[in-house]
Formats: C-alpha cells, structure tokens, sequence
C-alpha cells in the first residue's frame, strides 16, 4: 500500500514538472530559443506570490494569481522583445541568445539576491492538514497542487488546439515560412510564446514554493530537471513533455522513497540515456536527424 | 494589378535578380518560365515578402508593398504558394486549411472558400482529418493551393505546383488552376518548361540567368508550342 502512496506522489510531482517544462519547450519549439532563465522566471514567480501574499501585501491567494499572471506574461513579452528580438537571424544568434538568456538568469538570480537577501523565504501551503483514504494519508497541498497543475495542463493544450493564438503558435513551430505564408505574425507569436512560457514558469514556482523553499538560486534544480524532461519527451512537442513529466515524475518519487533524493538526477539521466540509445528523437520528438 | 519595376535581389553578397520587371494585370494569368536555379523562386519569394528587394518597386494595386513583411501582403490578398508547400505537417487536413484562413478578412469568407476548397478538391474532404505529414505530392500540392485559397487570395503566385506530380496530376492540378482564375482570381504561375504550363495562361515571361529574357502572349493555336523570342 505504501507504493500506491508513492505512486501518487509521484503523479502530482509530475503534473508541476509538466507545466514548468511545457513552457521551456513550448518557447524551444515556437521560438526556437533554449531558454536558460527558465528557472530563474520560476523563482520571480515565487517571490512575487510571497510578496503579493504572506511577505508584504497579505493579499489571499486568488487575488495573487490574479495579480501575478499577467505580471509575468508582461515579463516574457518584454524579455523577448527587449533581448531576444533584436538578436534574432543575426550571426549564430542561437547560440548567442542561449548565452544571453544564461547571462540573463544570473541577472535575475543576483537581484533577487539583492532585493530579497539570502535568506529562504517560505510560502505558506494553501491547505494545511492530510485526510486518510484506504488507510493511505494525502496531505490536502499534495492534491490542490495535482489538480491545479492539472488544470493548467489541460487549459494549455485547449489553448494550443483552440484557439487562434494557440493554432498560430502551433504552425510556427511545425513551418515558420508557412505560418508567414498565411499571414501569421511570427514576431507577435514569438513574443507571446516568451509571454506564455514565463507565466508557466512563474506558476510551477508558486506550485512547489510551499514545499521547496524560495532562494535566489532555487531555480536551478527544476531548470535542469524540466530540460532533461523536455529532451526525454523529444525537443519541441508538447505531447512528449506531458508523458516524459509523468514518467519522471513517478520514478523520481520511487528513488526517493528507495534510496533518496539525492539519487534523482543520476537515475533519470540514466533512463534518459537509455531513451535516447533507442530513440534519439526522445519519446515524441518532431526533429529527427 | 502586380507590377514589378527593376528589382534587385541578393541573397548575401550574391545579386541574385537583375532589374526585373514584369506586371500582371487584374483577373490575368501570366506564366514565369525558366531552368532551375535561375531565380524564378526567388521572384515570387521577394513578390510576397519572404525576401527582401534591394532597390527597385514591387506595387499591387498601386500601392508600394517592398517593405510591407509577408502577413501584411497576405491581408492586401497576395498569396504565395511554395514550392515546397510549407504545410504544417503535425496538424490535420482541416486544420491546415482554417489556418489558410487566419486574417480577419478571410475568416469572413472561411465557410465559402472551404465549400470551395473541397469543390475544387473532394479528396481532401475525404483526408479532411489526417495530418497533413501523411499526405502524398499530389494531395499535398492540392493541400498547399487549397490552404492558399482559403487565404481569401486576390493574387496567386504558384511556384512549380508540378514539382513531384504525376503527369495525369500535373495535367488536373493546370485544370484546377485555370478553374481559380476563371473565377477572377489573377494567377502568376512559375514552371520550368512552358509545356507544363498547358492552357493555363494567356501570357509568358521567360528569365534566365537573373533577367527577363522574353515576353509573349499566348493565343489559341499558339499556345501548345510557343517559341519563346529568347529561344531564338
């Protein structure tokens, strides 16, 4: 019975993964930027819920979503057209906008270091207490934080399928030049995909701040572990990351309860290998060769 | 309706076209014909903006377009249609064609070019939900000119539609095109040979090496073998 309770972890831990990692690969995919500050965005996201929330304001937590999300969107459209745009089909401008965004997160991190000091800062959960189904225990966070994930998840791929910003992001992503061909405005994409990204970000922050604590470097960890999640799922597909997240998500949850946390990065990064011998693509990816 | 005056065009430091002029006049349908690499893409590219003129106009309807991008011509009606198609492989049939659709004037008309779409082509009615990826030359030639359609195109600038066809194809898909223009949509259609132009057109350009080398009409008896001034 314990594995049922690992298990399910395991989901929930894989549901926040997935929308941290949708907006990385939804910004490598459409704007076909790998975007170092990804995790740093996870943080501001964080640190502006605590400011809005418990650190200062007091406000309750609807009105900081509320608050928050366009904050962020703002954040990303003005990220790429401030930074990312005037880089845009210069000389090897991937690799160079791979090393601003890198230069760009250590921007971040050091002022939120600045700003918020070093000390960790701790988000109240949004439910307090557990309840016991079949003699299994849920702590209430574990569950709101599921189904919040789930949501968004599922509103994400309505988005994308739905609606017309979502369709044009997605032709951007599958032929740039036919998407010009049609009329698409693929700098307007562009920066509302950097837009969408930050807010996915931001929001995965806010999800695991009450369990992980909010520091200027916190980012990281996730970064890493939404990148090797996106190459898992295969670069640029939306559908691959939501498998790979859970995927990677459970097996986390069962070395943790096995043999510890600190075996996480070396186990996935195995699988991953694994994956990769057989499908170098990843599991759904668009790119091959 | 389209007129091209003395343009340049250069991909790096390489002058690709060299003071190119044409026009086509409104509910025309003019072929462009010439050997590959010569620069016949390139013109129909610099035409709807995926390339930028050096020097030289590019007007439709009057109005100056060279420094208007893609989407901003698109909305004036000038539609390109790739060579290489440029669908979007990952999505269905369907949905390739709404997106041909994206601007606010062609949303206006989506049910009615659609019906039309499918009118013109019931075998993408048939493959209406399968990605587009699956799709062979023909049906994805037939995808491309639809998705073009339904752009509420006012100007067609075809680029080699029988690239990867087979003949009888070739000879459906001329058919089909000579349907949209008699429907008044001006049509600029680009082969290699002018054999492959069949009935479609009323009048001929011929470019080589970067320039328009010959002009001539097309009529009746001589459409099925027309020398070409430059040929000579």
């Amino acid at each position: 019975m314990q594995y049922v309770e690992v298990l399910i972890s395991g989901v929930a831990q894989g549901a926040v993964y997935c929308v941290f990692a949708m907006g990385l690969s939804l910004v490598y995919g459409t704007a076909r930027v790998l975007n170092f500050a990804h995790g740093s965005f996870f943080m501001v996201g964080a640190y502006i819920a605590w400011v809005l929330s418990d650190g200062y304001l007091g406000l309750n937590y609807a009105l900081t979503l509320a608050l928050l999300i366009p904050v962020l969107f703002l954040m990303g459209v003005l990220l790429e057209r401030a930074v990312i745009r005037p880089l845009r089909w210069g000389k090897n401008w991937k690799m160079t906008t791979m090393m601003v965004t890198l230069g760009l997160a250590f921007m971040i991190d050091n002022l939120n270091l600045i700003v918020f000091g070093p000390q960790n800062k701790l988000l109240a959960p949004f439910f307090e207490g557990s309840f016991t189904v079949f003699g299994l225990a849920f702590s209430y966070q574990t569950f709101l934080v599921f189904f919040a994930a789930l949501i968004v998840v599922v509103c994400l791929e309505l988005f994308l399928h739905r609606t017309r910003m979502g369709n044009a992001m997605r032709a951007v992503s599958q032929d740039m030049d036919g998407a010009s061909m049609v009329g698409i405005n693929v700098n307007q994409v562009f920066s509302y995909t950097f837009g969408l990204s930050v807010v996915l970000a931001g929001i995965a922050g806010v999800m695991l701040a009450p369990v992980y604590l909010i520091s200027p470097l916190g980012g990281w960890a996730p970064f890493l572990k939404a990148f090797v999640i996106v190459v898992f799922g295969g670069l640029g597909s939306t559908r691959g990351v939501l498998y790979a997240a859970f995927i990677l998500g459970i097996i986390e949850a069962f070395v943790i309860f096995e043999v510890g946390a600190t075996w996480t990065m070396p186990v996935w990064l195995l699988t991953l290998l694994v994956v990769l011998m057989f499908r170098p693509q990843g599991l759904l990816g668009v790119w091959a060769k | 309706m389209l007129e091209v005056d003395d343009i340049h065009v250069f991909y790096d430091d390489f002058h690709v076209l060299h003071s190119v002029s044409l026009h086509v006049g409104c509910g025309e349908a003019v072929g462009l014909v010439g050997a590959n690499g010569h620069g016949k893409s390139t013109l129909l590219k610099a035409i709807c903006g995926l390339i930028p003129v050096r020097s030289g106009t590019i007007r439709f309807d009057g109005e100056i377009v060279n420094r208007l991008a893609t989407p901003a011509r698109v909305r004036r009606g000038m539609v390109y249609v790739a060579e290489e198609r440029h669908l979007f492989p990952d999505m269905t049939v369907l949905e390739n064609l709404l997106l041909g659709a994206y601007l606010p004037r062609a949303r206006k008309e989506k049910e009615a070019n659609l019906t039309l779409v499918f009118d013109l082509y019931p075998k993408l009615r048939e493959r209406e939900h399968q990605m587009a990826k699956t799709l062979s030359g023909g049906e994805a030639q037939m995808l491309a000119l639809g998705r073009g359609l339904m752009s509420a195109a006012r100007f067609l600038a075809i680029d080699e539609p029988s690239f990867g066809l087979a003949p009888n194809l070739v000879h459906d898909m001329l058919r089909t095109i000579r349907r949209v223009n008699e429907m008044g949509i001006t049509v600029l259609l680009v082969e290699q040979h002018l054999a492959q132009l069949g009935h479609a057109i009323s009048r001929v350009y011929r470019l080589e090496e970067g320039e328009i080398v010959g002009e001539a009409a097309l009529d009746g008896a001589r459409r099925e073998q027309a020398p070409l001034p430059s040929q000579a």
